[in-house]
């Protein structure tokens, strides 16, 4: 039951999401620096944000939480950041749509043009995103019966991997890099 | 790759000297030094001629525990399944056995080959004519420490090695209720980093022990242990008795922990912590000392839990009166206590043992609005933690690279439709067990899904003993006899041994080579388990008598992708290796801290000893939201109450235990609590000569108040019967004030010992607390054990008493 409602509640964010992202299928391969098309540091890029081509320039789409524009997640309820902007960008955005989600917060959605240096680091393919984070999973078998990525939700993963650091043996960026990848899994329209 | 032989060749044995003018004389008397881990410590253990002599905690243990002095005694234990060995009814008809038999018949000795062979056909039999759902291989247990030898992990890898589809189980019977709540109220779970206890020394002005025994408990860790947490609760006392720190015990013992401490005890009514809190939350709400501020920026849903809290959902204020009437303490003290943790900066500290309890969810959940209300959470020294009592959590924290193991193989996605594990479609919240094996095809819910159990027909059980964890003893032994294959593998003869059709011999840690990380919380060291004596009989190492079934699969590749133990181990260090590099630690070789046995992490974290829990959330609660939906800490969780469940709502509530004293009869008038054992690892260790440090004319302990012992015409050491109409069991009588009125006390662990074995019903002569407990989830949300809720009846055993059977080896033909 619980899983249905949050299907219904993603689904309509996807809905949201479909006329501007979801049929470009580009992703960034490496947490990167983010660039004004005249080569400005915005901020940065995170490993598995979808972006969109845009002549030169690279589009990317998601929330930003009212009272906390910096950071760009996936949708108001999969807390994925997708990318943090510094405060002087925050007016460069495009606000797609607004909403008040059921906990009376705001969310905007929002969207940014920006450039990287080295677009190489944009693969179309998904499914090679995550070779090593897959193998990192596996770690999780190794005191315990690995939880499915469906079993929390993208807001849980984080945090739930980071209790788990030593005995899975992950460094920092290990720790951030599965969290990540089990948000990602954890959508089921992902 | 780094083989054995090769390594042998490289360094040579430790300790044994070279051969003299071409004669091998130091064959005649030879002795050598190695390190070894258990979980209850780590030792350096001297072996003369092949034997173990002596054995010495290592130097970065200043606490070492007692267990660890039973090294010899558990190694070379009578109890020891030295040979692969097949009940012989089983050996004669396979799977159209008297399943009934299981726990009389004799056992046959037999060869490994034969064994593998009988096991081979076993699993291909029952894979194809049950299909997928038919094997459980969700065993549990505190298996020997290794991040090689860790055979549940084995297991599942073998079967994923070669095919073989499982039932899986899901979470533990220590965490049942706490591992699925926890995630919906502060998005994390209870292994999250808790506020230091040097913090806690220097800040703290209260501080509340629930049902929370740490100075027992943290003789253990999940990984190997340096004991090093009791030097930071030296601090706490010192500064307690300089500071004059209020510290409060509320549990129906007093516990080691409280005399440690001197703390002040509240004998509180067993399974009624809830009510305890829900009192103090009223009197905190209706005279303001709530921290309003607190509410309304980090947490959502308290207007519910307050329409709740005031009876104005169910017209039943619940006020310290109300809560005075459910725990029997009184309304004054549940005031004082209210007016003392709104005043001073005050942690809360429960354990585990209050969510092995009915409706064992709301503890934690109570916990938390509690500490919501008094708004000290992310002040130094103030707020919750609540797995204070484990593996040494808060204490000084080391610098330390993590330690990868061996997996179980890559995960799968099994869908969503119904309740799916990585590896399973049908798994199962881990205390179902008997309830699963009893009723194929039942539905059960749990935590917003539906789950309905497979039909078993073979479990293979692998370094746990279900005999002596699983509630309900003898409901387990009817379900135990459902299944037409049982396998278990373990070093000992347990009762779970006794009751299987095969049973397979496994080393213990000092007969093996193998890597554990030492202080799993506090980034101590690693250590080489190094293998110093030859396997007792014929026992095998887990990871090859996994490694020899898969070979019959003709899929031994795959199991071992080529590495024998050592090399694992060596890959296994390399990884730490690799990460203390990024880390700045200094790490030698592999070769070399084989051969020094340890390698220690002394550089402390910058916050190691000053790390505040939620600190950075309460700074900036938009930067660093909880992972929870609203990002805050949810006090009402809409996603529980979606699920409309009537055992447990969408905020925290006192729900009345199946059974507790409120519900008291003539015939069970005392509430049974069964905590954790001091001189032994959960069953681990009970046959070892320890026993003869705690038991009463060879039974487990029972713990009787003076008052209730004179009643029942008790005396100090008499054998006592106790009982319900779930069973009965044989115990020695110990009485003591540091028992709550109307409480007995059991510690979980006693091996089964029916006096009929195998039999439903039968009397356990040496005092098995699970044949009396009660076998229920603690609610349609986590499932989780309620071994601490049941009642009993205790008075002096008048028959003749019979002997203790279960530490000599069964009969073995």
């Amino acid at each position: 039951m619980a899983r249905k409602l949050y299907s219904i509640i993603l689904g309509c964010c996807v809905l949201f999401l479909l006329p501007t992202i979801a049929f470009s299928g580009d992703f960034i391969t490496n947490k990167q620096t983010m660039f004004t098309p005249d080569k400005k540091e915005i901020g940065y890029i995170n490993k598995g944000a979808e972006v969109e081509k845009k002549n030169d320039n690279l589009s990317i789409t998601g929330w930003v939480m009212d009272g906390n524009e910096y950071i760009i997640f996936y949708s108001n309820t999969a807390r994925i950041r997708l990318a943090r902007i510094d405060k002087i960008y925050i007016k460069d955005m495009t606000i797609l749509k607004t909403i008040k989600d059921e906990y009376d917060v705001t969310w905007k959605q929002v969207s940014l043009e920006f450039t990287l240096d080295d677009n190489t680091k944009i693969s179309s393919s998904r499914a090679t995103l995550w070779d090593k984070e897959t193998k990192l999973y596996q770690r999780c078998g190794s005191c315990h019966t690995n939880f499915p990525p469906h079993e929390f939700t993208p807001n849980q993963w984080p945090q739930l991997i980071k209790t788990m650091k030593s005995n899975a043996g992950l460094t920092n960026d290990d720790v951030k890099q599965l969290g990540v990848y089990l948000q990602y899994q954890s959508i089921k329209e992902y | 790759m780094f083989s054995r032989r090769s390594f042998l060749k490289i360094t040579g044995l430790v300790g044994v000297s070279a051969p003299l003018l071409g004669a091998d004389y130091s064959l005649l008397n030879t002795t050598k030094k190695v390190t070894s881990a258990t979980h209850w410590g780590t030792d350096e253990v001297t072996i003369t001629n092949g034997i173990i002599v002596d054995s010495k905690p290592l130097p970065w243990d200043k606490h070492p525990s007692l267990m660890q002095s039973a090294l010899k005694s558990r190694t070379y234990n009578q109890t020891r399944v030295e040979y692969p060995y097949v009940r012989e009814g089983f050996l004669r008809n396979r799977h159209e056995s008297d399943t009934s038999k299981r726990g009389q018949e004799k056992f046959i000795r037999v060869s490994w080959d034969k064994v593998n062979e009988i096991i081979y056909e076993e699993l291909n039999r029952v894979q194809s004519n049950y299909g997928d759902d038919s094997i459980y291989a969700g065993s549990y247990g505190w298996f020997g420490v290794g991040k090689l030898n860790n055979p549940q992990t084995l297991l599942k890898r073998m079967l994923n090695s070669t095919g073989i589809q499982f039932v899986d189980s899901k979470g533990t019977y220590s965490t049942g209720a706490i591992n699925v709540i926890l995630p919906y109220i502060i998005g994390t779970n209870h292994h999250h980093r808790h506020t230091s206890l040097e913090t806690i020394a220097k800040h703290t002005e209260t501080l509340i022990l629930i049902g929370n025994d740490f100075y027992n408990t943290q003789q253990i860790d999940w990984s190997s242990t340096a004991h090093t947490g009791y030097k930071n609760w030296e601090s706490i006392k010192k500064q307690a008795q300089k500071r004059g720190m209020n510290i409060i015990s509320i549990d129906p013992q007093i516990t080691a922990s409280s005399k440690y401490l001197g703390a002040k005890n509240i004998q509180i009514k067993p399974n009624t912590d809830v009510a305890l809190m829900i009192g103090i939350a009223n009197y905190l709400y209706t005279n303001k000392l709530h921290n309003e501020e607190f509410l309304k920026r980090y947490t959502i849903g308290f207007d519910k839990f307050k329409d709740y809290l005031l009876g104005l959902t169910d017209k039943t204020p619940k006020t310290p009166k109300w809560a005075a009437n459910i725990t029997g303490i009184s309304e004054e003290e549940i005031i004082s206590l209210a007016k003392l943790m709104s005043t001073t900066r005050t942690m809360i500290m429960p354990g585990w043992a209050l969510q092995r309890a009915d409706h064992g969810e709301q503890t934690n959940w109570m916990v938390i609005t509690l500490a919501s209300m008094l708004g000290q959470m992310g002040k130094e020294g103030g707020g919750f933690g609540s797995s204070y009592h484990y593996s040494a959590a808060g204490a000084t924290k080391h610098n330390a690279p993590g330690l990868p193991g061996i997996t179980a193989g890559n995960p799968v996605n099994n869908g969503d439709a119904s309740y799916a594990t990585s590896f399973s479609k049908k798994a199962i919240p881990v205390a179902r067990v008997s309830d699963m094996l009893l009723n194929p095809g039942k539905t059960i819910d749990f935590n917003g899904e539906k789950v309905t159990y497979a039909d078993i027909k073979m479990i293979w059980w692998a370094g746990g003993n279900p005999m002596h964890h699983q509630q309900d003893r003898n409901t387990m032994v009817k379900a135990w006899g459902k299944p037409e294959v049982i396998i278990n593998q373990d070093p000992f003869w347990t009762a779970s041994s006794r009751m299987a059709d095969i049973v397979l011999p496994a080393t213990t840690e000092i007969e093996r080579n193998d890597i554990v990380s030492v202080g799993s919380k506090t980034g101590i060291g690693i250590i080489a388990i190094k293998q110093g004596i030859e396997p007792v009989g014929e026992s095998k190492n887990d990871y090859d008598i996994f490694k020899d079934i898969a070979a019959k699969f003709g899929k031994e590749e795959v199991f071992t992708e080529g590495k024998d133990q050592l090399g694992w181990t060596e890959t296994f260090y390399n990884a730490s290796l690799k990460q203390s590099k990024f880390k700045n630690i200094s790490m030698p070789s592999f070769k070399e801290f084989w051969e020094k046995g340890y390698v220690e992490f002394d550089t402390v974290l910058p916050d190691g000893d000053s790390y505040n829990a939620f600190e950075n959330f309460v700074e900036d609660p938009l930067m660093s939201p909880l992972g929870t939906p609203s990002g805050k800490i949810e006090l009402f969780s809409r996603k529980i109450a979606s699920f409309g469940y009537d055992d447990c709502y969408g905020h925290a509530a006192w729900f009345e235990p199946v059974e507790y004293l409120g519900k008291k009869t003539d015939e069970t008038p005392f509430h049974l609590v069964s905590p954790h054992p001091k001189d032994r690892l959960h069953s681990q260790m009970n046959n070892t000569i320890l026993r003869e440090v705690y038991e009463v004319q060879g039974r487990e302990p029972a713990f009787i108040n003076p008052k209730n012992a004179k009643e029942k015409g008790i005396k100090n050491g008499d054998v006592v019967l106790v009982s319900n109409e779930r069973g009965k069991i044989l115990a020695g009588a110990v009485i003591t004030k540091d028992i709550r009125e109307n409480v007995i006390m059991i510690c979980e662990g006693a091996w089964y010992d029916p006096q009929e074995s195998g039999v439903d019903g039968s009397l356990c002569v040496h005092g098995d607390v699970n044949v009396l407990t009660y076998d229920k989830g603690t609610s349609k949300l986590a499932q989780g054990n309620i071994a601490h809720t049941a009642l009993v009846n205790i008075e002096k055993y008048t028959g003749k008493i019979p002997p203790i059977t279960v530490f000599s080896k069964p009969n073995l033909g």
